[in-house]
């Protein structure tokens, strides 16, 4: 505990993007308190005001507090971040985990599949899936995970194909260990690291691509707060209300920023020490 | 006989090709015969190349075999049912080389000594008391169970490899390079403990290394492996004294001789390399033995009993 | 002047959490031409940190004192530009694995010549002086092998192809970090035979650092016992092996197998090695000596001259007369 804290306090990186992680995360758990208006509280005679001392950060269209939207859209970002990390650790893990262990003709079809997957654009992968299954916040999230879980199998393939030959495993295979016995107490614990370190760096990516698809009008639908969404319905206002994009916007760039901050915190954090050992 | 080994063939094929095309056969073992008996330590002695890890990973059933049999007390371990090799792999317990490698980093010490006996069935209470008997007999005091790994020195782990190999109470015991990765003091420390373990429980051991003169410690009897073949069995003192192989007598002379005074009485000869080719019809020392005749490129010199219990595959041993 | 090399009270420490973690400490020793002296010692005992600091190749982050004299000049206070000249042309270093130092995409041969050129720009001398280098290090089919790339060689060969980029420039003095960890032990016979004989053909001072007592045996005219920093025992190599002085050097000499189980057991020495942070007074061997008296744990005992060349650093008045 004290090695952690030490380190903590020496990387700046994870240091800041450990509180600016926090600090949305604070802001999300309690938007229903700080919020002074609903997300979708409509007032017809405060439409398209700019930044007051009643509405922070101005109102938009229907009259609705941006501050508050802006607010309550940070859950969403958070809920994309959870859900859409899940499904791709979920995908990614276990066929690395998989292709990684038994190897041979099992590796060659999970590495082909995700350099399909991969390989392809994923905006235009996700709209194809989402063409499939319709539109929404939730879909949008699942096509878009599902078209970027390759990096998860990638990192846990290669640790996996490593951790079996190493002399722990093979003690425990003489042991009469089961082999998924061995993937998860063996190999699993030890290919965490790598994971929570892709964890914190694919979020923003995550993120980036819902909101494209938002923006677009395949992802959040009307009244949400969705960021991307805020931002499409933005650009008709453009130059009489520019509030109604910056602000949003800088929403969008703190988080993105925040969760990259503490991927590379992460990354120099759990990296030395395993080289170390 | 605990372990008889009897022509035991294993090839694997290396490089790279789309669905296992294209790639190069190579000899892991070739024809290996030898036995373990009751009670004694034996020896694997080779350089890298020679199969002495493989032989180890063969014996557990770790790893299939071309052809020959394994057995285990009398049953082949290699063409068991799954059930009875099982069965067969309670017999044993192994020790690798590097002490960081041989035991889970994310697990506390205790968990990894006690998992071999769960695994057969033991109480979580009674696996515990294993456990803490186990580290007596390593001499590790017992508050070690709950730390990690990578909070002890190379020493403590190795001790605990072997206290996690104690526990099943096994009757082999094989130990691939225990001590290469351990300073001199500390190996010092785990030789004696394994030679006082092996007194007091009588297991057999098998202990592979290159090291010479850690053999020469701890041995019975060895058995000298070169790229694949077995070229020489016998005790350890004819070995010491009556070498009859070429490779044995040349790694008897590479050997570090601790003691710089006997500097000017080494001859090294410029020997080269081992090439790792596979010569069915030939004697594998072919292009480094100084003693090198037509015969030796035509034939496999078989392994025979040339003296009491003292083997040699060469064909100028007459 | 035989002297080659001369560390003058070398103090090495490591700024760490807790705070200063003493490498190296107070070192004294000097090389002179032409011999091979070996620093011997476990892990941590900091002889890896010397042989780095003397060629300041050390991370930054630790503190150093002392002097390391070559040829009279003092390596630690030299400007980068000089040292650069200094490593390479005149003293010269050689790893534990070769294939960490070699580039994987250059055959062995353009490395080699790389070397070589840096003192000769005629095209055919250096080729001329690349195939001796590759015979006097014994690689056969010298013209062919100049053409392989590394991971095409074994590791006896990609050895001798770093002790031939070494000597390509006749250093004086040449820096072996455990040179044949990572070969085969026929490999490592010839290894250290090539060494003897480049020693005495070139003329090089080897300076080897290892914990392997066989190839000390082997190689060393002299050799530096380290423990826990400090230098606790020099002397010549059958005076160390043969009548070993220091209660530490007597138990590691006591623990090489050099019997058969029959003719008794190892002797083995408990406790561990200290981790010295900050201030620390008195003999760093005192936990684990069976001889340590009072004095032991609380005055800092010198290097003492017991025999012409034969250096001890003990308090007991018994041990250092005990010979």
């Amino acid at each position: 505990m004290n090695e952690i804290l030490y380190i903590y306090k020496k990387n700046r990186y994870l240091r800041m993007g450990t509180i600016m992680v926090g600090f949305l995360v604070l802001v999300a758990i309690f938007a229903h308190v700080i919020a002074p208006f609903d997300y979708d509280e409509a007032n017809r005679d405060v439409r398209l005001e700019p930044p007051s001392s009643d509405h922070w950060f101005g109102t938009d269209e229907f009259g609705r507090d941006v501050f508050s939207r802006v607010l309550y859209g940070s859950r969403i970002a958070l809920r994309v971040a959870i859900l859409g990390v899940s499904i791709q650790v979920l995908i990614g893990v276990t066929l690395g985990l998989i292709s990684g262990y038994f190897g041979r003709v099992t590796d060659q079809i999970v590495s082909f599949l995700a350099d399909l997957t991969w390989s392809l654009p994923p905006i235009i992968m996700s709209m194809a899936v989402i063409s499939i299954i319709g539109k929404g916040l939730d879909n949008t999230i699942i096509a878009i995970s599902v078209v970027s879980w390759a990096q998860y199998a990638r990192v846990v393939r290669a640790k996996t194909s490593s951790l079996k030959n190493m002399a722990f495993v093979e003690t425990a295979l003489a042991y009469n260990e089961s082999h998924p016995s061995i993937l998860f107490r063996y190999i699993l614990p030890n290919t965490i690291p790598s994971i929570i370190v892709l964890v914190s760096l694919s979020i923003p990516n995550t993120i980036m691509s819902t909101t494209a698809l938002s923006f677009l009008g395949l992802g959040a639908q009307p009244p949400s707060p969705d960021w991307g969404l805020a931002l499409s319905s933005s650009i008709l206002y453009l130059l009489n209300a520019p509030w109604l994009a910056v602000f949003p916007g800088i929403a969008l760039v703190y988080t993105v920023f925040a969760f990259n901050l503490l991927g590379e915190g992460l990354r120099d954090l759990l990296d030395p020490r395993l080289r170390a050992r | 006989m605990v372990i008889d080994i009897d022509n035991v063939t294993k090839s694997f094929r290396v490089g790279s090709g789309f669905f296992l095309q294209g790639r190069k056969k190579i000899f892991a073992l070739d024809e290996v015969s030898f036995h373990l008996r009751e009670n004694e330590i034996l020896g694997i002695v080779g350089e890298s190349g020679s199969g002495k890890t493989t032989v180890a990973r063969c014996i557990l059933a770790l790893t299939g075999i071309d052809e020959g049999r394994i057995e285990i007390h009398g049953d082949d371990i290699q063409s068991a049912s799954r059930q009875k090799r099982r069965e067969l792999r309670n017999h044993f317990a192994i020790v690798f080389q590097d002490p960081a490698a041989n035991l889970n980093p994310r697990q506390r010490v205790k968990n990894s000594i006690m998992r071999p006996l769960i695994l057969k069935g033991v109480s979580q209470k009674e696996a515990n008391k294993k456990a803490v008997e186990a580290m007596e007999k390593v001499k590790l005091d017992a508050r070690y169970l709950q730390s990690f790994p990578h909070e002890l020195s190379g020493g403590q782990q190795q001790r605990i490899a072997i206290a996690r190999a104690l526990v099943l109470e096994p009757d082999v015991m094989i130990l691939d390079e225990p001590t290469s990765a351990l300073d001199i003091s500390v190996q010092a420390q785990i030789l004696n403990l394994l030679l006082d373990l092996q007194e007091e429980m009588k297991m057999s051991y098998i202990i592979i290394t290159h090291d010479l003169n850690v053999i020469r410690y701890v041995c019975d009897r060895v058995v000298v492996m070169y790229m694949g073949r077995v070229v020489e069995i016998a005790s350890m003192k004819e070995i010491d004294e009556n070498p009859r192989h070429p490779y044995t007598r040349m790694l008897l002379e590479s050997s570090p001789v601790l003691d710089p005074r006997d500097r000017e009485n080494r001859d090294i000869q410029e020997i080269g390399e081992a090439k790792y080719i596979y010569n069915p019809t030939s004697c594998n020392l072919v292009g480094r033995c100084p003693h090198e005749s037509d015969i030796c490129s035509q034939a496999r010199p078989p392994l025979e009993e040339v003296q009491d219990d003292h083997f040699v595959a060469c064909f100028l041993q007459k | 002047m035989n002297t080659l090399l001369e560390l003058k009270d070398l103090s090495i420490d490591y700024l760490v959490k807790d705070g200063k973690l003493s490498a190296v400490n107070s070192l004294n020793l000097s090389i002179n031409r032409g011999e091979i002296f070996a620093l011997v010692g476990e892990s941590g005992c900091g002889k890896t940190t010397v042989a780095f600091s003397i060629m300041r190749l050390l991370q930054g982050n630790e503190q150093t004192s002392g002097e390391i004299l070559f040829e009279g000049e003092d390596l630690l206070t030299l400007e980068d530009g000089r040292i650069e000249k200094i490593r390479g042309k005149h003293i010269g270093m050689i790893f534990q694995n070769p294939l960490d130092s070699l580039n994987p995409v250059y055959t062995s041969g353009n490395q080699v010549a790389e070397a070589i050129l840096l003192d000769e720009k005629d095209k055919h001398v250096v080729m001329e002086k690349l195939l001796k280098l590759y015979e006097d290090v014994r690689i056969p089919d010298a013209p062919e092998r100049i053409h392989s790339y590394p991971h095409e060689l074994s590791g006896g060969m990609r050895q001798r192809v770093m002790i031939a980029m070494m000597l390509s420039r006749n250093p004086q003095l040449l820096i072996a970090d455990e040179p044949t960890t990572a070969l085969d032990v026929t490999v490592e016979a010839q290894i250290l035979k090539l060494l003897k004989e480049l020693r005495d053909d070139y003329g090089s001072a080897i300076l080897l650092i290892t914990h392997n007592f066989g190839i000390v045996a082997e190689l060393a005219d002299r050799v530096g016992i380290m423990y826990a920093g400090e230098l606790v025992e020099l002397a010549d190599v059958v005076e160390i092996f043969h009548h070993p002085v220091h209660p530490y050097s007597k138990a590691l000499m006591a623990s090489l197998p050099r019997m058969t189980k029959e003719e008794g057991r190892l002797a083995t020495l408990d406790g561990t090695v200290p981790r010295i942070i900050g201030e620390f007074k008195g003999c760093r061997f005192s936990n684990r000596c069976a001889l340590a008296q009072k004095r032991c744990f609380v005055d800092t005992p010198s290097l003492l001259e017991i025999r012409p060349g034969h250096f001890v650093q003990c308090h007991n008045e018994e041990v250092l007369r005990g010979y």
